[in-house]
C-alpha cells in the first residue's frame, strides 16, 4: 500500500471564524521555532484574553446553553450511531443488584440508609434471580451488534478500493490463491544458479520454498509483520521492510537477481513505476528481474485473477515490457504461461455450456494464458 | 526454555492490551525475538484494568510466535479500606508504610506468578518487569532481586513517592528508562544512585493509507485524532471540554476523532463533531495518523507516548500539555509540534495548525526525522543489552 497524500488539509482554512483566526500570527516556515510560536501564542492571549472569545465551560453547561435544555437534533452517520449504541449497551449490559445507595437528608440520612441497604440485602436473590435472565438477554444482545459492527466495517474495508491487505484476505478471510507451486517452480529455474535471489514482497514465501526446491538461494523482503511472522515460522529468510525503501537503500548497481510476483497489480500505481526505475538503478549490469504476473488477455483468466480481494489491476505484458525498456533494461521479453488444462477447459466448457468453445476463435480468447513471466536484463 | 532466557513480566500482554507500558513492551520482546533472543512473557490472565478479572485462559498460549505464560489474578477486593487509603494517596496525604504495603497488595497481584518465578529463577537470565506501579511487579521483584529488571514508566504522580516504590526501585539490579525526563524524575525521587539507564523502544518507518481510514470509518475533513486510554489520569475528558468549546466559539467544521478503550461521556449535540471510534487494530490506527490533519495528547503523566513518536512518523505535528515534562521534552527537542497551557493557549494553538498547512507539514518532517534518528531498534536493543550487562556485573 502506498503512502497516499492527505486529503483536503485546508478544509476550513479559509473561513476566517470568529475566534478562530490565527493570520495576524507572522510565523516563519522554514525554520520553524516552536519555543518561538508558543511565546507569540501566549501574547496573542494575553491580547484577545479581554475580548471574551476564550470561553471555557464545564460540558454540561456548555450542553445545557446549545439545547436550552431541550432535545438537541444532532444528525450523524448510521454507522458512528451504530458504534455508540454498541458502547452505551456495553456500558449498561451489566445489570446488578448493587445500585449505589445514599440519602439526601442529613438527621435521619443514615438510618434511611441503614434501612434501604437492610431492604436490598433481602430484596437480593429475588433481583438477582431476574437479573440473571436480564444480564444473558444483555450479553446476547451485546454480541449480536459486535457482529453486525464487525460485519460492517469489514464490508466497508473490502468495498473500498484497495482496502483490504493480503494478510487478512489470505489468512482470515481464507482466501485460498491457486496452486501455484509449479509455476513459482518455473520461475525459479528462470534465475541462473549461484546468483541470490531477492524476492520483493514476499508474502507467506511460497516463492521461496520454490526456489529452495530448485537449489536457489533465496531471500524475501516484506513490510507486513504479520507475513514475515508466517514465512519465519516456515523457516524462510525473510527480511521485514519495506520492499522499496529496501531498494533505495541498495548501493547503486549492487543485485543480482530480483523476482517480484503481481507486480504492479496490488496498491498504489506510482508505486509500479517508481520500483521500475528502482530495479534499473540497483541492479547491477547483466543482473536479472522475473516478474510472474497476470495475464489480462483471458476473460476467465481476469475473473480468477479477481477471486482475490486484494487485487486492484492487472498490466499487460505489452505495457510491463515497456515500462522496463524505457527504465533502461536491455533485454526484455513476456513469456504467456499457466494453460488451462484440458480438465478445468471441461469444466468452463459445462458452466459456459457450448460445445463451440472446443476450438475457435472463441475458445483462444477464453483459455489463453493466464499468467506470463517478464524477465528483464540490465 | 533456557538459562538465557529473558522473561519479561509485564502486568497484562496481549494484541487486544490497550496501554502504554503494554504495548511498549510486547514490541520490545517481538523485536528481541526477531533478533533471535530467547524470551517468554509471563503474565496474568487480566485484559481490563480496571477490574483485573482473568479474561484470557491461564496456562501457555503463543502470541506472534513468542511463548507467553498465563497466571491467574486474585480478584481486587474494592473495599472501604482500599478506597480510603487511594483517595488520601492520590490526594498527597501520609499513609503509613502498613497501609501502602496493604494498597499495594490489593492491585492486581497473581500469588500463581511469584510461586512460579520463585521456584523457576533457576531457569532464566532475567526478569524483566513492567510497569512499576503493580502487585505483579512488586511482588515479583521482591521474589527474585537478583534477577529483576524494571521499565518503570514512571509518571510524576502520588504513588511514585511511596517508601514501598523505592525500596522496590532499590531492590531491581536496574531500571530501563523510555526516556531522559522519566529518568530524571526517578533519580529526583529515588535518589541518584539509582541504577539503570534510557532504553525506549524503537520504531521504524510504516506505510499508511489515510483515504481508507475516511472510508470504513466514515470520516471527513479536518480532525484532530487522540488515541489510547480514555480516562481522566490521562486527561482526556479535558480535551473534550477544550474541543466543545473550541467548537463552540469558533464555529469551525472540524472533528475529533477518539480512537482506544475507556468510556467517555461525549455531550450529545456534539456527537457529529466527536466521533468516538473505540478500539482499533494497528493497521487501522497506522491509517488514522496518516488522514489526521493533528494528533493531540493532553496527559501530563507520560513517561514515553508511543502515540506521539507513531503519529510522527505519518508525518502529523501533534498538540501537548506544557505540564507533562515527557511528551513537552519530545516536541522541544524535535519543533514537531506545540503545547498548550490552558483553554486560550488550546484554542490559539488549534486555530494556528489548522490554518497553516505548510507549518504543519515542516512540524510533521521533523518529528518524523527526530524519531528515526533518536529512536531506532539498533539503538533501542544496544542499550537493553548494556543495562543487562552492568546489571549482571553488579550482581557479582
Amino acid at each position: 500500500m502506498g503512502e497516499t497524500e492527505k486529503p483536503a488539509t485546508e478544509g476550513t482554512a479559509g473561513k476566517a471564524p470568529p475566534g478562530g483566526a490565527s493570520a495576524n500570527l507572522a510565523l516563519e516556515v522554514e525554520g520553524i521555532d516552536a519555543d518561538a510560536i508558543v511565546r507569540r501564542i501566549e501574547e496573542r492571549v494575553e491580547e484577545r484574553r479581554a475580548d471574551g472569545v476564550y470561553r471555557d465551560l464545564p460540558l454540561l453547561e456548555l450542553e445545557e446553553e446549545r439545547t436550552g435544555g431541550g432535545e438537541a437534533e444532532v444528525s450523524f452517520d448510521p454507522l458512528h450511531e451504530l458504534i455508540f449504541l454498541n458502547q452505551l449497551a456495553r456500558q449498561y449490559a451489566e445489570v446488578t443488584s448493587h445500585y449505589p445507595i445514599g440519602s439526601r437528608r442529613s438527621l435521619l440520612g443514615p438510618f434511611i440508609k441503614v434501612s434501604k441497604k437492610a431492604m436490598r440485602r433481602f430484596m437480593t436473590p429475588y433481583m438477582d434471580a431476574l437479573f440473571a435472565k436480564q444480564r444473558e438477554f444483555n450479553a446476547q444482545c451485546l454480541r449480536s451488534m459486535e457482529t453486525f459492527l464487525e460485519m460492517i466495517k469489514r464490508e466497508r474495508e473490502r468495498s473500498y478500493h484497495g482496502g483490504l491487505d493480503r494478510y487478512t484476505a489470505w489468512v482470515e478471510l481464507g482466501f485460498a490463491a491457486e496452486d501455484e507451486a509449479e509455476l513459482l517452480r518455473e520461475a525459479a529455474r528462470r534465475f541462473p544458479e549461484g546468483k541470490p535471489i531477492i524476492h520483493l514482497y514476499s508474502g507467506k514465501g511460497d516463492f521461496l520454498a520454490a526456489a529452495a526446491g530448485e537449489d536457489r538461494a533465496a531471500f524475501g523482503v516484506e513490510e507486513d509483520p504479520r507475513l514475515v511472522k508466517i514465512a519465519q515460522d516456515r523457516d524462510l529468510k525473510v527480511l521485514s521492510a519495506r520492499p522499496l525503501d529496501f531498494l533505495e537503500s541498495q548501493p547503486l548497481e549492487s543485485l543480482q537477481a530480483v523476482f517480484v510476483q503481481e507486480l504492479g497489480e496490488r496498491g498504489d500505481s506510482r508505486e509500479l513505476l517508481w520500483l521500475v526505475t528502482a530495479l534499473a538503478d540497483r541492479l547491477e549490469k547483466g543482473g536479472i528481474v522475473v516478474a510472474l504476473n497476470h495475464h489480462p488477455h483471458s476473460v476467465l483468466g481476469v475473473e480468477e485473477a479477481f477471486a482475490d480481494p486484494t487485487l486492484l489491476r492487472l498490466v499487460h505484458p505489452g505495457t510491463m515490457q515497456g515500462l522496463f525498456e524505457r527504465a533502461g533494461f536491455r533485454e526484455v521479453e513476456a513469456i504467456p504461461s499457466a494453460d488451462f488444462s484440458p480438465a478445468e477447459k471441461e469444466e468452463w466448457k459445462e458452466k459456459l455450456g457450448g460445445a463451440a468453445l472446443e476450438s475457435g476463435d472463441l475458445a483462444e480468447l477464453l483459455f489463453s494464458p493466464r499468467r506470463y513471466l517478464l524477465e528483464a536484463r540490465r | 526454555m533456557s538459562a538465557e532466557t529473558i522473561a519479561f513480566v509485564p502486568v497484562r500482554y496481549g494484541t487486544q492490551v490497550v496501554g502504554g507500558a503494554e504495548t511498549l513492551t510486547r514490541l520490545l520482546v517481538e523485536e528481541l525475538d526477531a533478533r533471535g533472543w530467547p524470551v517468554e512473557v509471563l503474565t496474568t490472565c487480566a485484559l481490563d484494568p480496571y477490574s483485573w478479572t482473568s479474561y484470557f485462559p491461564a496456562g501457555v498460549e503463543t502470541v506472534h510466535g513468542i511463548t507467553v505464560r498465563r497466571f491467574p489474578t486474585e480478584s481486587r477486593k474494592y473495599t472501604r479500606k482500599v478506597f480510603k487509603t487511594e483517595t488520601e494517596i492520590l490526594a498527597g496525604k501520609r499513609v503509613s508504610r502498613r497501609r501502602q504495603e496493604f494498597w499495594i497488595r490489593s492491585v492486581v497481584t497473581s500469588d500463581a506468578l511469584r510461586r512460579y518465578l520463585g521456584e523457576k529463577r533457576g531457569d532464566y537470565r532475567a526478569f524483566v518487569f513492567a510497569p512499576y506501579l503493580f502487585g505483579t511487579t512488586y511482588q515479583g521483584v521482591l521474589e527474585v532481586p537478583e534477577k529483576s529488571y524494571i521499565i518503570p514508566c514512571l509518571h510524576d504522580e502520588p504513588y511514585a513517592y511511596y517508601a514501598i516504590y523505592k525500596k522496590l526501585m532499590h531492590s531491581a539490579r536496574a531500571l530501563m528508562f523510555n526516556s531522559v525526563p522519566e529518568m530524571e524524575l526517578a533519580r529526583r525521587i529515588y535518589g541518584d544512585d539509582l541504577p539503570g539507564r534510557v532504553v525506549g523502544m524503537g520504531f521504524s518507518p510504516y506505510t499508511a493509507n489515510g483515504e481508507r481510514f475516511r472510508y470504513k470509518y466514515a470520516v471527513d475533513g479536518d480532525f484532530v485524532l487522540y488515541t489510547g486510554r480514555r480516562e481522566i489520569a490521562k486527561n482526556t475528558p479535558l480535551l473534550l471540554r477544550f474541543f466543545c468549546n473550541y467548537l463552540e466559539n469558533t464555529g469551525r467544521e472540524v472533528s475529533l476523532v477518539l480512537t482506544g478503550a475507556g468510556q467517555i461521556e461525549i455531550p450529545f449535540s456534539f456527537r457529529n463533531r466527536v466521533i468516538d471510534v473505540g478500539y482499533v487494530d494497528e493497521r487501522d490506527l497506522r491509517d488514522a495518523y496518516d488522514a489526521a490533519t493533528l494528533i493531540c495528547h493532553p496527559s501530563t503523566k507520560e513517561s514515553f507516548s508511543i502515540m506521539i513518536l507513531e503519529a510522527w512518523l505519518a508525518g502529523l505535528p501533534c498538540l501537548v500539555h506544557a505540564d507533562c515534562a515527557v511528551t513537552r521534552y519530545h516536541v522541544e527537542k524535535s519543533g514537531g509540534g506545540l503545547w498548550f497551557a490552558d483553554y486560550a493557549t488550546f484554542h490559539e494553538a488549534l486555530s494556528l495548525l489548522l490554518d497553516n498547512v505548510e507549518i504543519r507539514e515542516r512540524m510533521g518532517e521533523k518529528g518524523r526525522e527526530y524519531v528515526l534518528s533518536a529512536y531506532s531498534w539498533d539503538e533501542v536493543v544496544r542499550n537493553f543489552t548494556a543495562v543487562l550487562e552492568e546489571g549482571e556485573r553488579s550482581a557479582r
